[in-house]
């Protein structure tokens, strides 16, 4: 989860490192929201302990960022099963639901971090990012 | 062709300042924001995610253009027919490196295309991005899209090659992009 002033700066990046999707002007896809749900700001952050310090798009670049990706990307087909590639765009109504239980879970966490700190104080400034 | 439809829109609406309006669309994060700072203020700003919409008046020449740059997210795309009434010409910006959601946004833009509103409307497409690494060059987004096809050969259309971020004109490519719009409708309309 990221704010409006860090989805600016993701979205500079280019999508081939960070792709930034709208919690609310989106439509989702389930790998895409399992991908949150597995990974999340703080999984995201322990990951890229190392390379914080580096530009943002050093950063991803990095190999440490790629390798949490990958990592990412294969947890999320572990969890579903198939390649996000081979799946459909639309969940079953059990799915569905599974998913938001979860889900809700995962976003009160997020808004409690970005909570924490009301006025980021810049786009480079706010620790709610998360590696897409 | 399209002029008559143009100049009888204009008319319609009082246009005496031939104040020109152009509606810029794309998949989010296409690059329309900062294609419409940097025409509009010759400055490459960070954008956010728009929300909504932004306009600004661009001068250009004898023309004066009101471009409409409309947020891009999958769920608002259904409001962009609202804002088709009373445009002129339609600006679609592509991120020439998002080369998973080419389909997707070829699939908006024949959508939009299909509004009978936009029926004689000249088409600008923007190949944005080109100064980065893994960006499609203008011939192979005209065969992934299919462009031939798609804006057949009764609309005025073009493709361009664009860096949205660039500071300089030559560079950047939308000064010579408006150029073209401007000519599209001034040849189609009254000049």
């Amino acid at each position: 989860m990221l704010c409006i002033g860090c989805a600016g700066t993701h979205r500079a990046i280019g999508v081939h490192l960070s792709f930034v999707r709208s919690s609310t002007l989106d439509k989702w896809k389930p790998h895409q929201l399992h991908r949150v749900v597995l990974g999340g700001n703080a999984a995201a952050d322990a990951a890229l302990a190392s390379v914080r310090a580096l530009p943002p798009v050093t950063r991803y670049a990095s190999p440490v960022a790629q390798a949490y990706a990958k990592s990412l990307t294969e947890r999320v087909e572990a969890e579903l099963g198939a390649k996000p590639a081979e799946l459909g765009s639309a969940m079953s109504p059990a799915q569905s639901a599974a998913f938001h239980a979860r889900f809700a879970n995962a976003t009160a966490i997020s808004s409690a971090d970005i909570n924490g700190d009301p006025q980021p104080s810049s786009s480079n400034g706010c620790a709610c990012c998360v590696v897409m | 062709m399209g002029g008559v439809l143009v100049r009888a829109v204009r008319k319609l609406f009082g246009n005496g300042s031939k104040k020109t309006r152009l509606l810029m669309l794309g998949l989010d994060a296409a690059g329309k924001t900062t294609v419409l700072h940097n025409l509009a203020l010759g400055e490459v700003v960070e954008t956010t995610p728009t929300l909504g919409f932004n306009v600004r008046g661009i001068e250009h020449e004898k023309l004066s253009f009101d471009v409409w740059d409309v947020a891009g997210q999958s769920r608002v795309r259904p409001l962009w027919k609202h804002y088709i009434i009373q445009s002129c010409g339609l600006i679609w910006v592509i991120d020439s490196t998002d080369m998973e959601r080419f389909y997707e946004s070829k699939d908006e833009l024949a959508t939009i295309l299909a509004e009978p509103e936009l029926k004689f409307a000249p088409v600008l497409i923007l190949a944005n991005k080109q100064d980065m690494e893994h960006a499609a060059s203008v011939d192979t987004i005209i065969e992934e899209f299919d462009l031939i096809d798609l804006l057949g050969e009764a609309r005025t259309w073009t493709i361009m090659p664009t860096i949205a971020t660039a500071t300089d004109p030559t560079e950047s490519g939308l000064p010579a992009a408006l150029e073209w719009m401007a000519t599209a409708l001034n040849t189609d309309g009254d000049s």
